[in-house]
């Protein structure tokens, strides 16, 4: 045997264990930001839905843009999702078929926040509708 | 005299080169470090699997919580918008258990050790249970509001203080308002979640 070889391939093995430890690293580290996201996404889920059980306990005729405004988002999420702001509005849906001849309100809340690197993330969604009871004053 | 004094240089020569002129022991020295390269790399090695490990057995947890989270949200709203009255048991800040009467009987939801319990009680049938795992998060509370219309379902992350230690962190709620006594017809429905489209 030459002398150094042993220590010429340590050298190089060495080399290739080193990158694949460093996309290890890299791999590792972009998981832990994934789970950072999916779980703030699913805390984002459930408060627009929190908003959406507030919303809908406000009578039907008394659903308008002003007091859809006092629906606003929580503190403890506000720490939870940097700079989150939730946007409420609302929407007069005609009568069709397919709600009974009934109109209807629809309310949609959209909740958007910033994510890593000082990004948007992609908002978060929910509607619901409401009808007048059925047979009675709205 | 002179002759042995040769005859000792010549021992001497023969032991410190070998036939190539290589120096004796090199091998040696050779082999010495590379165990100690190969026993730092190892170690490495191991420590980065280790770590994959950890990280994968987080990544488990993690969708468990998850699909638990969907899955308790979607349960507690839609037992709150059956319940014709709701009450909590316990002081305010650790009231653990929320008992919902329904027209079929009762719903109990109960803080279990690594995450709630749900029981539903039925006059016609067996008691039926099941439970939700929040790895990550540990529930803190049950909120009513005075009307007893407002449920809430105070949760916390669980988080390492510096000495390692678990600690709650930051919570959010999990809330639902009961119907009025006169309900009115109502849908909701996701229409984006996590499939929206990404603003600018």
């Amino acid at each position: 045997m030459r002398r150094g070889n042993i220590t010429i391939e340590m050298i190089v093995s060495c080399g290739l264990v080193a990158v694949v430890i460093g996309l290890s690293v890299q791999m590792l580290a972009s998981t832990a930001l994934e789970r950072r996201y999916t779980e703030r996404r699913a805390i984002a889920l459930q408060e627009a839905a929190n908003l959406i059980e507030r919303a809908s306990a406000i009578p039907y005729a008394e659903i308008t843009t002003e007091r859809l405004k006092d629906t606003t988002l929580s503190d403890d999420v506000r720490k939870i999702l940097p700079e989150a702001v939730a946007v409420l509005t609302l929407h007069d849906e005609p009568a069709n078929e397919a709600s009974g001849g009934l109109a209807a309100k629809r309310v949609q809340v959209e909740l958007k926040w910033m994510g890593a690197g000082h990004a948007t993330e992609a908002p978060v969604r929910l509607s619901y509708w409401t009808y007048p009871l059925a047979g009675g004053t709205p | 005299m002179t002759h042995f004094n040769r005859s000792s240089l010549r021992r001497s020569t023969s032991r410190r080169f070998d036939s190539k002129g290589a120096r004796a022991g090199m091998m040696l020295i050779e082999l010495v470090s590379a165990m100690g390269i190969a026993a730092t790399v190892l170690g490495v090695l191991a420590f980065t699997f280790s770590s994959v490990l950890t990280a994968n057995e987080k990544s488990h947890e993690h969708v468990t919580m998850l699909a638990s989270l969907g899955r308790l949200g979607e349960q507690l709203r839609q037992d709150v918008h059956n319940a014709t009255a709701a009450q909590v048991t316990g002081s305010d800040d650790e009231a653990s258990r929320l008992t919902l009467t329904t027209d079929a009987g009762l719903v109990e939801f109960e803080f279990a050790p690594t995450g709630l319990t749900r029981r539903v009680k039925v006059t016609t049938g067996p008691e039926r249970r099941e439970s939700y795992q929040l790895p990550g998060l540990k529930p803190l509370s049950w909120q009513l509001d005075e009307a007893g219309r407002q449920v809430a379902l105070r949760l916390g992350r669980l988080a390492r203080d510096s000495q390692g230690e678990p600690t709650v962190g930051s919570q959010f709620l999990i809330s639902a308002t009961r119907s009025a006594a006169e309900p009115a017809v109502q849908a909701t429905e996701p229409t984006g979640g996590s499939d929206a489209t990404p603003s600018s």
